[in-house]
């Protein structure tokens, strides 16, 4: 074979429009683009002019899988320009939230959009005919996230809640006891998603990655922490732009991340595992253990276990906060609205989401920074098609660029949703 | 939302679909809203109230939380080339939707998915119906187009024909 191309023309809408291009000459993988051709959504230039307080509920609008994400990122940016620390019960209604998110997004790509790619079907619902029951718990599962963001957020996608020093209002003890029972149901639905994906076909595969995530003193990190990576990297949120860098490439509307003078980095479900593994709720750590899968994992098609050990701890974590919640007295903090620079940087499903808002006294917005995790993972993901391919050159080319598509799967990125309406497109020229 | 009167059409759930600020896909949403209105100025006609919700996002979510009605109708903007405002009716329960309006939607399901999807696990509610109005501009921020307005009363004259034949029939059994 002197030269093979593998072309997936379409990666769908909404979350992302993009393709998948490869070309291999001479036994060699030339190229590999993941292509988001997408338009530019300019969200960080209409942020400006606008008040401090629009900036959660506007940017929650760029995502609707993983909105409390952006409305968390950017609440922690400005709440640190007024000075503010929301504390106690309203932080952990955050938290709360957080886990509905995690829990409900997780189990999308779990359940529907990436186990099928493991069991040899199209989509989900060709897995659905023959898995009903399989499916039908990941939906379970899904409803479960789906009812805190609904109790919390106030609605399911997009919620509305949330505002800078707490929320628009809390919800009661009894509101939140009712959701005890589906939350129980789920951590055993996600206990055994556990076992079930470790029994999935996973294709040997690992590289040398730097893992970048949160590390908080005592929580696995959704909110808060310091940026770490198992490079050395420690540092405040604040340095984020000190250590990372987007760069304009020509063939993708969305920035590609790197770590300055290091590369390409990691950020999401195995990121978070790797490096806060201790941090995880004993019945999490147990679950994974019982797998196989080890304190550490550096196979990113393994993702589909981590994410379903998150997706207990989450469940696991959220229990706990409704267990131990008291009705705060009042749903917000007060505010001393005052100019200055506010960074924030939290853990969405798919990794770190960062924020960074400057105000003018008024708490209009003078500028405003947003850098989401799936650009960051672009330049991981076109490194991993890269030896992935390399490695595999010898399979069929349907099978090829099948693997291909799961493995860009393997970070859920934001265009996953093309990714299973990807009708590839595989040329081949002077095959001997 | 639902009236102080009795209503035999509990167990219906009426759905408007769409983005109020995309133009005509804020139809579904319009006609719930003319709905409301209706049932608040008709208190005579509170048997035949169904539920009544609008969807903005998520049609998946909007399968999930059908569950526990027998009947549903969803009312939603479509695109199949006829002329704007033209109002479309399936009937989903027993066949699927037509292949013209599978597309492409929030990771990978769309109307015609999140359908296929919950057909394949038996939990589609046993009467389905789509009112599809024929959309002509999804213009951000516009409001909805002269014909689409116009086909309104027809769409709502037509829900109330069924909730009128529901509200004779017994109610069966809804699935879990």
């Amino acid at each position: 074979m002197s030269e093979m191309i593998i072309r997936t023309p379409i990666l769908a809408r909404v979350e992302g429009e993009g393709s998948l291009y490869v070309r291999i000459n001479k036994g060699a993988v030339r190229q590999v683009r993941l292509k988001i051709y997408e338009p530019p959504r300019f969200f960080e230039a209409f942020l400006r002019g606008r008040a401090y307080s629009d900036a959660p509920d506007l940017t929650a609008r760029i995502c609707g899988i993983c909105p409390v994400a952006y409305e968390m990122s950017a609440v922690h940016a400005i709440e640190t320009i007024f000075g503010l620390e929301v504390g106690g019960q309203l932080r952990a209604l955050r938290r709360l939230l957080y886990c509905g998110e995690w829990i409900e997004s997780h189990a999308l790509h779990v359940y529907l959009l990436h186990a099928p790619d493991f069991l040899g079907y199209q989509d989900a619902i060709g897995m659905a005919k023959d898995y009903p029951d399989l499916v039908k718990k990941g939906l379970a599962l899904k409803k479960a996230g789906n009812e805190i963001m609904r109790i919390v957020g106030g609605r399911e996608i997009h919620p509305i809640n949330v505002r800078v020093g707490g929320f628009y209002r809390v919800p009661t003890r009894p509101e939140l006891a009712a959701l005890v029972e589906s939350l129980e149901e789920a951590r055993e639905i996600a206990l055994e998603t556990v076992r079930w994906t470790a029994t999935l076909p996973i294709p040997d595969f690992k590289q040398d990655y730097e893992f970048v995530a949160l590390r908080h003193p005592t929580e696995y990190p959704l909110n808060e922490g310091r940026l770490v990576s198992n490079r050395g990297l420690d540092i405040p949120i604040s340095d984020f732009e000190d250590h990372f860098e987007e760069e304009h490439v020509a063939h993708s509307n969305a920035l590609h991340s790197f770590h300055k003078g290091y590369g390409a980095y990691m950020v999401g479900p195995i990121a978070r595992y790797n490096l806060n593994f201790d941090r995880l709720s004993p019945l999490a750590q147990q679950a994974a253990r019982e797998t196989g899968l080890g304190e550490w994992c550096d196979n990113p098609f393994q993702s589909i276990i981590v994410r379903s050990v998150e997706t207990l701890y989450a469940c696991d974590e959220a229990l706990r906060i409704i267990r131990e919640y008291e009705m705060p007295p009042e749903p917000a903090l007060p505010l001393n609205v005052r100019a200055g620079t506010g960074y924030g940087c939290t853990e969405a499903p798919r990794g770190i989401l960062y924020h960074r808002y400057s105000l003018d006294e008024n708490g209009m917005i003078l500028d405003a920074k947003i850098v989401p995790p799936t650009a960051q993972n672009q330049k991981m993901i076109e490194q991993d098609l890269t030896q992935l391919v390399t490695a595999n050159l010898d399979l069929a080319k349907p099978d090829l660029a099948w693997r291909c598509e799961q493995a860009v799967r393997n970070y859920d990125p934001c265009i996953s949703c093309a990714t299973h309406f990807l009708k590839l497109e595989i040329e081949e020229e002077g095959r001997p | 939302m639902r009236g102080a009167g009795p209503s035999k059409n509990e167990a219906v759930l009426v759905i408007g679909a769409g983005q109020p600020w995309r133009g005509d896909d804020g139809v579904g949403p319009a006609l719930v809203r003319e709905l409301r209105l209706y049932f608040s100025e008709h208190p005579d006609l509170a048997q035949l109230r169904p539920r009544l919700e609008e969807a903005n996002d998520g049609l998946v979510d909007f399968l999930e939380s059908s569950s526990g009605y027998s009947k549903v109708i969803l009312v939603d903007a479509v695109v199949t080339g006829s002329p704007p405002g033209t109002l479309h009716r399936w009937e989903v329960a027993q066949k699927p939707l037509p292949a013209s309006l599978r597309a492409c939607s929030t990771h990978g399901f769309d109307l015609g998915g999140a359908i296929e999807l919950y057909r394949a696990l038996n939990m589609l509610p046993r009467s389905l119906v789509i009112y599809g109005i024929e959309a002509g501009q999804f213009e951000t921020g516009s409001d909805l187009s002269p014909a689409v307005k116009a086909a309104i009363p027809a769409c709502q004259a037509r829900l109330l024909e069924d909730l009128t034949l529901y509200s004779r029939q017994p109610s069966p059994p809804t699935l879990a």
